[in-house]
């Protein structure tokens, strides 16, 4: 680094670890050492939207759910919803409401795997931890193995249940137009109910872990609240007649930056309210709001950026459906100073309350007398033409949109991925958070894992936004100078 | 995790969904159980240990790789090679590693008909200038790379990609 006379200098951080996909951070510095920009490339890119054509509709449930075998029910199940508008059927309640139950099912699951494997390890193990302890494993030393049992085993309970009704937790055969495959028995409701019942309990303790863990700790409620880590956007989510968040059904509903309703609309609608904005260094798409237009990568209320995911839908909400995840909901507000909360890192709390949410509402519809009803499919008579179907997946609101023929073949498939909808917001928290933490004198492993930290928070799957095919790389940050040369390298692990 | 006697074992993920991972993740406690009994050495999606890790290996030194998904870039086909030296037993499993799965799909397609399906064609797509992802581009920074975007989708077990259908 002795002569730095242009701005060239760059560092790279390939691959980004614990999240699910793949991603690269490229940072350039300017003639002082500090970061210019950082951009978030996403390398690789699948191609579903292709593979779809010419293939029968009511494959796309297990076509699409190997996007991603993380959260497939996410997409099984937007899938579902997209035939049921196609073939313009309705299911019967008892297969609506099985399938709401799945889908909660997965809303736990998938929130404490974020929790427990992905991102929650740089909470509690903390940060600054050793690359070697923020895991799993670090996770289990730390709260005891009896604990760690406990969480592993309520997870993996859930994904049973989910396997016994659909077929498999990975990649479900289970939606389809109309309804679902097969319908309740009184022992999966039982199972069901027992699951739900250590699932509340489950998602309790990890807020109280949370509480004391980040909350009883100045230093993380100061990370938590770093203008390093808050950006001020608009906020989407699906939300029920009374504006609570809903996973599985609902309208659209976005708030501006105060908080206040900017749109609500049926998924129907998604083309008038959103499109999508191309870059030529990324296979990432990036969603913006049409109403108020693609101006690059700024937030603000002039910029058409927009997030998703749990602090979102809390954000974009009025309160939660559910007692207890309403308590943990006013504790959050009150706690961060009121709605919206522009913090991202306010997303591993904001999880934790929508996991409450998702476990009380699988109890209260394994209590529903009516999930046992036999009849689970409405058949299907018409051609279909064209549907679009909306759900909120783990990671923020999915739509899938067909276009078939006379044959009932697809002819145009769209799908717009909850990742890829945050991914504005999400290259804008990356750069923030480089800006404000990397400097090329004193770059270090835990200064990058920071600013991963700024992406793991959404918990972004970007084998899902790009339909990619993950893949991991060894981390190796290089530092070039002006001529392209390597002056230093941080090897990680 | 740390240095010790118990057999090593790594589990590595090409171009995988994440499914064939989660169905490792779904052993549960028994996971537990399994980090007693073996040391597992390399697994990127859930532990920060990487690749200089496993090059740091004696050869056969692994009693086994468990790698999922297809191998659709030359990094993965990189990873592949290196656990087979590595490890005493490679076990692919899964249907993208063993016959392709439906990422092999893409064999079937130009990789020009899946640029414009994603970025020109989808009714939601914002773009009047016809832009697609390139492998260098600049921006007012400097240049970026991309991986060149490959159609070309083969098995964890084989070297050569299928001949696309054209
Ligand atoms: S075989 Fe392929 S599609 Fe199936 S779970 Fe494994 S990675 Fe996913």
């Amino acid at each position: 680094m002795t002569s730095p006379r242009t701005s060239t200098r760059e560092i790279v951080i390939d691959p980004l670890t614990r999240l699910e996909g793949h991603g690269r951070v490229h940072m350039f510095l300017d003639e002082a050492g500090a970061v210019d920009r950082a951009y978030l490339q996403i390398p690789e890119l699948r191609g579903f939207e292709k593979f779809a054509q010419g293939r029968r509709s009511e494959d796309m449930p297990q076509i699409t759910s190997r996007i991603c075998g993380v959260c497939p029910m996410a997409h099984h199940m937007a899938s579902a919803k997209t035939l049921d508008a196609l073939y313009a059927v309705e299911p019967p309640p008892a297969a609506r409401k099985i399938r709401e139950l799945i889908y909660s099912a997965l809303m736990v699951e998938d929130h404490a795997l974020h929790f427990l494997f992905l991102g929650g390890p740089d909470f509690i193990v903390g940060p600054d931890a050793a690359a070697a302890k923020r895991n799993i494993l670090g996770v289990v030393d730390l709260v005891g193995l009896d604990i760690g049992k406990e969480v592993i085993g309520v997870r993996k309970q859930l994904r049973d249940f989910v396997a016994a009704v659909t077929g498999k937790a990975i990649h479900p055969v289970f939606g389809l137009p109309g309804g679902i495959s097969r319908g309740l028995t009184r022992e999966l409701q039982s199972a069901a109910a027992a699951a739900a019942e250590r699932a509340v309990a489950f998602a309790l303790f990890a807020l109280d872990a949370f509480r004391t863990t980040v909350l009883g700790n100045p230093a993380y409620v100061d990370l938590v609240t770093a203008e390093a880590y808050t950006h001020r956007t608009y906020y989407m989510g699906l939300v029920d007649a009374a504006n609570r968040p809903n996973f599985y059904d609902g309208e659209v509903r976005v708030v501006d930056l105060q908080g206040a309703e900017f749109l609500r609309f049926p998924a129907a609608a998604y083309l008038d309210q959103v499109a999508e904005h191309v870059e030529p260094w990324t296979y990432m798409k990036f969603t913006f709001l049409k109403a108020v237009g693609w101006r690059g990568f700024t937030d603000g209320a002039d910029s058409g950026v927009f997030s998703l995911a749990p602090l979102a839908r809390i954000n974009a909400a009025d309160g939660m459906a559910t007692p207890r995840a309403q308590e943990a909901y006013e504790e959050l507000v009150a706690t961060l100073g009121g709605k919206p909360v522009h913090h991202t890192l306010a997303n591993h709390w904001a999880r934790l309350v929508e996991m409450l949410y998702a476990a009380e509402r699988m109890a209260e519809l394994a209590a529903d007398p009516e999930i046992l009803g036999p009849d689970v499919r409405t058949i299907p008579t018409g051609i279909p033409t064209e549907g679009i179907g909306v759900v909120e997946a783990p990671r923020g609101t999915l739509f899938h949109h067909y276009r078939t023929d006379e044959r009932k073949l697809i002819t145009s498939a769209n799908l717009i991925v909850a990742t890829q909808n945050n991914a504005a917001r999400i290259a804008l928290s990356v750069d923030k958070a480089a800006r404000a933490l990397i400097r090329a004198d004193s770059v270090d492993e835990g200064a990058l894992n920071q600013v991963e930290m700024a992406y793991r928070a959404y918990d972004p799957c970007f084998g899902c936004a790009t339909h990619s095919l993950p893949g991991t790389m060894p981390l190796v940050v290089e530092v070039r100078d002006a001529g392209g040369a390597v002056v230093r390298e941080i090897r990680r692990g | 995790m740390t240095a010790t006697t118990k057999t090593k074992i790594g589990f590595y993920w090409s171009a995988s969904c994440g499914g064939c991972e989660e169905a490792v993740v779904d052993l549960g406690v028994d996971l537990l159980a399994l980090v007693e009994l073996v040391d597992v050495v390399f697994w990127p999606v859930a532990l920060d240990f990487k690749r200089t890790d496993v090059e740091a290996l004696a050869d056969g030194e692994l009693a086994a790789a468990f790698l999922n998904g297809a191998v659709r870039t030359s990094e993965q086909a990189e990873m592949v090679e290196l656990l087979r030296r590595k490890a005493a037993a490679v076990v692919a499993f899964g249907s993208c590693a063993t016959s392709g799965g439906v990422p092999g799909l893409a064999n079937l397609l130009e990789r020009d008909a899946i640029l414009d399906a994603v970025y020109r064609e989808a009714p939601s797509v914002d773009n009047d200038a016809g832009t697609v992802p390139r492998a260098e581009c600049r921006v007012p920074e400097g240049t970026l790379r991309l991986p060149e975007f490959d159609a070309d989708v083969r098995t964890t077990t084989c070297r050569a990609a299928p001949r696309r259908r054209h």
